[in-house]
């Protein structure tokens, strides 16, 4: 795959990208760091991807991987964001802009793993797809989903 | 309400899209955040020291002193710019290839290796730095303060490089801990 390929792939699918950002990250600034580490990481690995996995599976992989094994500043700093991080689309109800806040919210509450299995959940991935990427066995792909739903039901208070 | 009815609110997330000239960019090393800080400390440390052993010869007496604490002197400071690359390096070269809990496995190991590195470099410098000072130095009372002080100073400076490795071990152990478990 040469530079413009995959510049165009990255193009497509920068939707992954700045999901795992907003959920490992707190402020834009560090998401916006972590955006070009997953990208520059994804560059870097991309003799690893052969096209036997789907595109979205490779790059969930490499961005969930960076954005757990990459360091954090240990205080965030005091942030003026130029914009606001998240675009709010044209026909989009407030009804579900706060529900994805709150989703996001109690999300952001889960440990490093289990932020990880619930974002292929939440992107329709099956068990299988979940425990190739994680690398845990389904059987405990289903077990980690259900404790991982039953907190964040706790969590919305649904 | 169901976890099934949040993926509509999953993925409706839209961010500010990248250009592919953003993109473009992003994939210089020259960009990188991280690696960017890193660089600038190591150029602003190589000049730092490069000055020092410009002067130190007749500033700090190192014409006054034998050969092997020149040696030591220069192996400190060589130890010094080698703790900056090693951590260069170590930030540049995730293990992002392969499932989650492999990479993290490999990196947890990766990541204890760098921390000893780095801890014993650090050693070297601050052993290399203090044999050179005290060498041929008739020590006082107040030199014993002075170096008591400095000597404190250089243990601190230990310590919270060992708990800044420990505690990103620790982190990294729970989080694979949390995910096979």
């Amino acid at each position: 795959m040469n530079e413009k390929q995959f510049l165009q792939l990255i193009g497509e699918h920068q939707g992954i990208i700045h999901k795992i950002c907003r959920l490992y990250r707190d402020t834009t600034v560090d998401r916006e760091d972590l955006f070009q580490e997953i990208v520059f990481q994804l560059w870097r690995g991309i003799n690893t991807f052969r096209g036997e996995a789907k595109p979205g599976t490779w790059i969930y992989r490499v961005a969930l991987n960076t954005a757990i094994a990459a360091f954090r500043k240990r205080k965030p700093d005091i942030e003026y964001a130029p914009q606001l991080p998240d675009v709010l689309q044209e026909d989009e109800s407030e009804e579900l802009a706060l529900r994805r806040e709150r989703l996001f919210s109690a999300i952001k509450q889960l440990s490093d793993g289990e932020k990880a299995i619930v974002a292929l959940y939440l992107d329709d991935m099956d068990h299988g797809q979940i425990a190739e990427i994680t690398g845990i066995t389904e059987n405990n792909v289903a077990v980690k989903l259900n404790r991982i739903k039953a907190k964040i039901q706790k969590l919305l208070n649904i | 309400m169901e976890l099934d009815d949040l993926k509509g609110a999953w993925n409706s997330t839209v961010s500010q899209p990248k250009t592919e000239n953003d993109l473009h960019l992003m994939l210089k090393e020259n960009k990188h955040p991280v690696l960017k800080r890193i660089r600038k400390q190591i150029i602003i440390e190589t000049a730092g020291w490069f000055l020092f052993l410009l002067c130190y010869y007749t500033m700090f007496d190192g014409d006054a002193k034998p050969l092997i604490a020149n040696a030591i002197l220069i192996i400190a400071v060589l130890a010094a710019l080698l703790h900056n690359l090693t951590g260069y390096s170590f930030s540049k070269n995730l293990i992002v290839d392969k499932d989650i809990n492999t990479a993290l496995h490999t990196w947890l190991a990766k990541m204890k290796l760098h921390a000893r590195l780095s801890i014993f470099l650090r050693v070297i410098f601050i052993a290399g730095l203090l044999t050179f000072f005290c060498w041929n130095v008739n020590i006082d009372a107040r030199r014993y303060v002075l170096l008591g002080a400095g000597l404190v100073l250089l243990i601190v400076q230990l310590v919270v490089l060992n708990r800044i490795w420990m505690g990103r071990i620790r982190s990294l152990r729970n989080t694979l801990d949390n995910l096979s478990r």
